[in-house]
């Protein structure tokens, strides 16, 4: 009799039943692949690195000389346990070609690497280790592959002092020591025949020839003072500089892990307001069966055992979508690491048989009433059981909305938990796409620029064989480059004021702390025109900024006197002022000169772009014509405006952006499903009630109209408070992963008020008006003559 | 005397898994304006069916149903809609009511919808607390439908019937959940709406409701057996000759 009953109500229910195995699918999709994610971001960087086996604490890619004189300091410092060198080819910028067409960006320099000489493991787009490479093809860094527009299958021509070596593109690799987008080094992994025959066509190989060392060392800062006096040396970092080179795939692993938690709430949520309102549903059905004699423990145990079946059933669909469904999210953020989780089944396992149990919970709290209501209070109160609850809000009398305006108000009003719930879905949907956009539109804008210590010009030209002009010539190189691009410019019909930052490293002191610093200065500004956050600008020679974190690491605050190396001499130097600062990785330990500082050629490290402000301060549509025609000038793409230069400076936008538009479409697949499996639902429920209506008079349209309102009312509200909320909510979350990237201050965000408060709540408007729409027309089959069905 | 619903040849058939179910068959009546016709039969036999049916609540399978005049056997379910909210007034046994709304505001809701009735909310609201304070009831007025017994109820949808004053109101089993003393307020009610010149058709099993209608029509296996006048009720005195006389009639039909 028992498994009759539950027979029957599976087969009459099937509307309901359907709605919760639906509802129970998505949480266990949703649910597994949110915390398999969660524990891929959160091992991250750790992983990636575990994975590819770099776990020493010390790198060092220095040129290899015939005295190994590298190789000797190494063995020579104290604290170094154990090396591992990892030999390569150093190759030109100019050697290269990609399907006939010369590849100007290759960062500052870029390896051959034989795949038989690999000290570190290298992953293959899918995450599989490159353990062979066939002959005359190559693994080429993804964002290298990217930047220049190619893609695996193309051929990328190697000339060698005259010599053309082809090379098929065999796919995009994972480099977990050059792999982020802040270092500018890229490698090839090759055949190791092809390595030797590039080595032997190399006309100067022992100047190519260069080693990446792995070091083992319990001191590595004494390894990195021994290490800084060798000229070969390329960079020299320890372990940690690496790992924070993923500081911004951190950010956008951070902004999955806060976007991946909402899907889990919304699952949960959903679950509890489906089983509590088909369980109310039933509360007469309850009553009859305790009517005639069935005890509760019985009809508790019919409920429980019915959704234990739909349940198991959902959960185990929803396990298997969500492998597939959650790969697609990680894919987004995994481009440059190689991240994935080995325990992907077993997590999914138990992410499933804990939904199980939360579920059976839900059940267990929803028909824990059985017990206490009796069965004559269960066959009166019809749907709830709440007899005496007061449930009108509204006056008809005095409303000034229409019919089903009234009653759709009078209807989210009445049921405030209900209405409530999938205001906060909605909202949860919403808010963080709006976080992401006004991320994306901060990052694209030029609101960070000061925060990469740079004063706003109209346009920006990175150009590395100037930058290296500029190192070599110092102060001299830095103008006469910059008079240069002034002069071409100029006779272009662009008359315009240039300049450039130049990066000098030196060594600074203060309480008995010691490193190494990168100091910025600019001969034709002002270290006045730059922002701080903290004291004046250094006015005199003797004084510099230094920024909150690197103060932080010395332990000095503004006023205090610090010792900085100059020409092999500690001078003193007064801190005036903190800035904020989002240099990549110099991760805080960078400083700004007074620009009547002397500084030497041999401090000199880099540039920043030039600076290009032209003369007769043209519009932005003029600026952006005019980026085309200098990028023709000079042959070089990477040209901006400000919003660009701060786009190209973070590097996240295009990923946060491709992140937003996944989580957007998601938002609304979410809020579609919601709406329509909510209105099922309703148009279940409220059967009676809808056909009473038609009895009484009333139109199928003007029950429409009342189903829609109660959706396009909670979106809109929904929409109001997500585009209140997502301003401060910005702030909450991305103040945080900004500081992981070394702001000290909040960060100003962009509102993009027709995105904010138009886009995204018209479109979550759109889509729940519609979809309730569509799902409302069932009403239209329900007769008048049906108003027997209402309980 | 002119007719305010004539009901022509009137089939409605049902199909349940696949079986083909006639509840109505070539059913032919009418009810003049101001009558009380009063529909009795056993279970099963097509009363509410035809109740449903001829008010436009229920698309006909085939026959013709004349209400003022015009066909509405052909009307489109917006026009039946219209219909039934100027001109119609429901009354149903379990005293159907929006849950979410308070007595008052079930009562006026269809005069609030009805383009017909052009009076401001105000005008609305005072006439639906005069029709409370008429039936007894003012006082639940602000009160939830749960709040209120199920005798109080019933006169909640009587007066939710007389909202938009109806040519003709239908009641199916209007006293069936309700007790002796209650169902008699209720007839009465009904009698007293009548005498003022509404038409009503009830369904009923009750002997002692019929017998407070001017007409009796006898239903079985969805064909009308027989009709039985009583007349108009002049006085409750003479109430129990017309329910005996009613007996005797439905025993002849096989009650």
């Amino acid at each position: 009799m028992f498994f009759y009953i539950l027979k029957r109500d599976l087969k009459c229910k099937k509307t309901s039943n359907i709605i919760i195995l639906i509802f129970v699918t998505l949480a266990a999709m949703f649910i597994a692949s949110s915390v398999n994610n969660i524990i891929c971001v959160l091992r991250g960087v750790d992983g990636f690195f575990e994975k590819a086996g770099l776990d020493c604490d010390y790198i060092v890619v220095s040129a290899v000389d015939e005295d190994n004189s590298v190789k000797n300091v190494i063995d020579g410092t104290e604290g170094v346990t154990a090396y591992k060198e990892e030999l390569q080819l150093l190759c030109e910028n100019s050697d290269f070609s990609g399907n006939g067409e010369k590849i100007f960006d290759l960062g500052k320099a870029s390896f051959f690497l034989s795949v038989d000489n690999v000290k570190l493991n290298y992953f293959d787009v899918h995450n599989n280790k490159i353990t062979s490479v066939n002959q005359g093809e190559m693994y080429v860094h993804v964002n290298l592959l990217e930047k220049n527009g190619l893609k695996a299958g193309d051929t990328l021509t190697v000339d060698m002092n005259g010599n053309r070596f082809d090379f098929k593109i065999a796919g995009a690799m994972k480099d977990a020591l050059l792999g982020s987008s802040m270092l500018p080094y890229y490698r090839f992994i090759i055949n190791d025949d092809d390595y030797m025959r590039l080595c032997s066509a190399a006309e100067n190989v022992g100047e190519r020839n260069f080693g990446i060392y792995y070091i083992y060392s319990y001191d590595p800062v004494a390894l990195e003072e021994k290490i800084s006096d060798e000229k070969g040396v390329q960079f020299d970092v320890p372990i940690d500089t690496v790992r924070s080179c993923y500081v911004m795939n951190k950010v956008v692993a951070a902004l999955l892990l806060i976007v991946s938690v909402g899907p889990i709430f919304i699952s949960f949520s959903v679950l509890w307001f489906a089983i509590s309102s088909t369980i109310s549903e039933e509360i007469r059905e309850i009553g009859a069966m305790k009517a005639i004699g069935i005890s509760d423990k019985v009809i508790r145990k019919l409920y429980i055992i019915k959704y234990l079946a739909i349940t198991v059933s959902g959960a185990a669909i929803g396990a298997a979508a969500s492998i597939p469904f959650g790969k697609l999210l990680l894919n987004i953020i995994s481009k440059e690491m190689a991240l994935d989780n080995d325990n992907t089944i077993l997590i999914t396992l138990i992410c499933t048989l804990t939904l199980i149990g939360i579920t059976m919970l839900f059940c267990y709290f929803c028909t824990r009433n059985i017990d206490s209501l009796s069965a004559v209070d269960a066959l009166r109160s019809g749907q709830n059981g709440e007899r005496f609850r007061r449930k009108s809000i509204l006056s008809l009398e005095k409303t000034r909305l229409g019919t089903a305006g009234f009653l759709a108000a009078n209807d989210c009003l009445s049921a405030p938990k209900q209405f409530g719930l999938i205001t906060f879905i909605i909202t949860l949907g919403l808010l963080p796409v709006m976080i992401l956009a006004n991320t994306v539109n901060t990052l694209c804008s030029d609101k960070l620029i000061h925060l990469f210590c740079a004063t706003r010009s109209d346009v920006y030209i990175a150009d590395s064989e100037r930058s290296m002009d500029v190192i070599k010539g110092n102060d001299e190189g830095g103008l006469r480059n910059a008079r240069e691009i002034e002069r071409i410019l100029a006779d272009n019909g662009m008359p315009c004021k240039c300049h450039v930052e130049v990066y000098y490293k030196y060594s600074i002191k203060a309480n008995n702390k010691q490193f190494v610093m990168e100091f910025m200065q600019c001969k034709e500004t002002k270290a006045s025109d730059y922002v701080y956050t903290e004291g004046v600008p250094p006015e005199n020679k003797n004084e510099i900024a230094i920024a909150s974190r690197g103060a932080e690491l010395l332990g000095v605050d503004i006023g205090d006197t610090v010792m900085i190396e100059v020409d092999g001499e500690d001078k003193p130097f007064v801190v005036t002022a903190f800035f904020s600062s989002l240099k990549r990785y110099q991760f805080g330990k960078i400083g700004r000169f007074n620009e009547d500082m002397p500084t030497s050629i041999e401090n000199s490290h880099g540039t920043m772009a030039f600076q290009v402000d032209f003369d007769d301060h043209p519009d932005k549509k003029e600026i952006a014509e005019r980026i085309d025609r200098i990028k023709e000038i000079f042959k070089n793409d990477n040209v901006f405006d400000a919003e660009g230069y701060s786009k190209d400076c973070t590097r996240v936008a295009d990923v946060t952006s491709a992140l937003k538009r996944l989580i957007f479409v998601f938002s609304v697949i979410a809020t579609m499903l919601i709406t329509v499996l909510m209105e099922l639902l309703f148009v279940s429920k409220e059967k009676g009630e809808t056909a009473l209506m038609k009895a009484l008079g009333f139109s199928s349209g003007t029950i429409i109209a009342n189903h829609v309102l109660r959706f396009v009312m909670v979106s809109v509200l929904a929409a109001i408070i997500s585009s209140a909320l997502c301003l401060p909510m910005t702030g909450l979350v991305m103040d945080p992963l900004f500081s992981l990237m070394g702001s000290t201050t909040h960060i100003d965000y962009k509102l993009v008020p027709w995105e904010i408060f138009g886009l995204y709540p018209a479109a979550i408007i759109i889509i729940t008006a519609v979809s309730a729409f569509i799902t409302s027309l069932s009403t239209i089959s329900i007769k008048a003559s049906q108003t027997s069905d209402i309980e | 005397m002119e007719k305010i619903l004539e009901v022509r040849s009137l089939c409605k058939t049902y199909i349940v898994n696949k079986r083909q179910n006639n509840v109505l068959k070539n059913v032919d009546f009418s009810i003049d304006k101001g009558e009380m016709l009063a529909v009795m039969g056993p279970s099963g036999s097509g009363k509410s069916t035809l109740l449903y049916t001829a008010s436009g609540m229920d698309r006909a399978t085939s026959g013709e149903i004349i209400f003022n005049g015009k066909d509405i056997s052909g009307m489109s379910a917006g026009e039946l809609a219209e219909m039934r909210l100027d001109n119609m007034g429901f009354i149903f046994q379990q005293m159907y009511m929006l849950k979410k709304l308070t007595v008052l505001d079930n009562i006026i809701l269809p005069a609030i919808q009805s383009k017909k009735n052009t009076k401001s909310k105000k005008e609305k609201a005072a006439y639906g607390q005069e029709l409370m304070r008429k039936l007894g009831i003012i006082e639940t007025a602000g009160n939830d439908i749960n709040e209120v017994s199920g005798g109080q109820l019933q006169r909640a949808c009587i007066c939710r019937s007389m909202i938009n004053s109806p040519d003709i109101i239908f009641a199916d089993e209007p006293t069936g959940a309700l007790n002796r003393n209650a169902s008699d307020d209720v007839m009465e009610l009904l009698s007293k709406l009548n005498k003022e010149g509404t038409a009503i058709m009830l369904v009923t099993h009750d002997a002692r409701v019929a017998a407070r209608c001017e007409r009796i029509m006898f239903i079985m296996d969805g064909k009308i057996k027989g009709e039985y006048m009583l007349g108009k009720m002049s006085s409750d005195a003479n109430m129990r000759d017309r329910e005996r006389a009613l007996n005797n009639w439905l025993m002849e039909m096989g009650w």
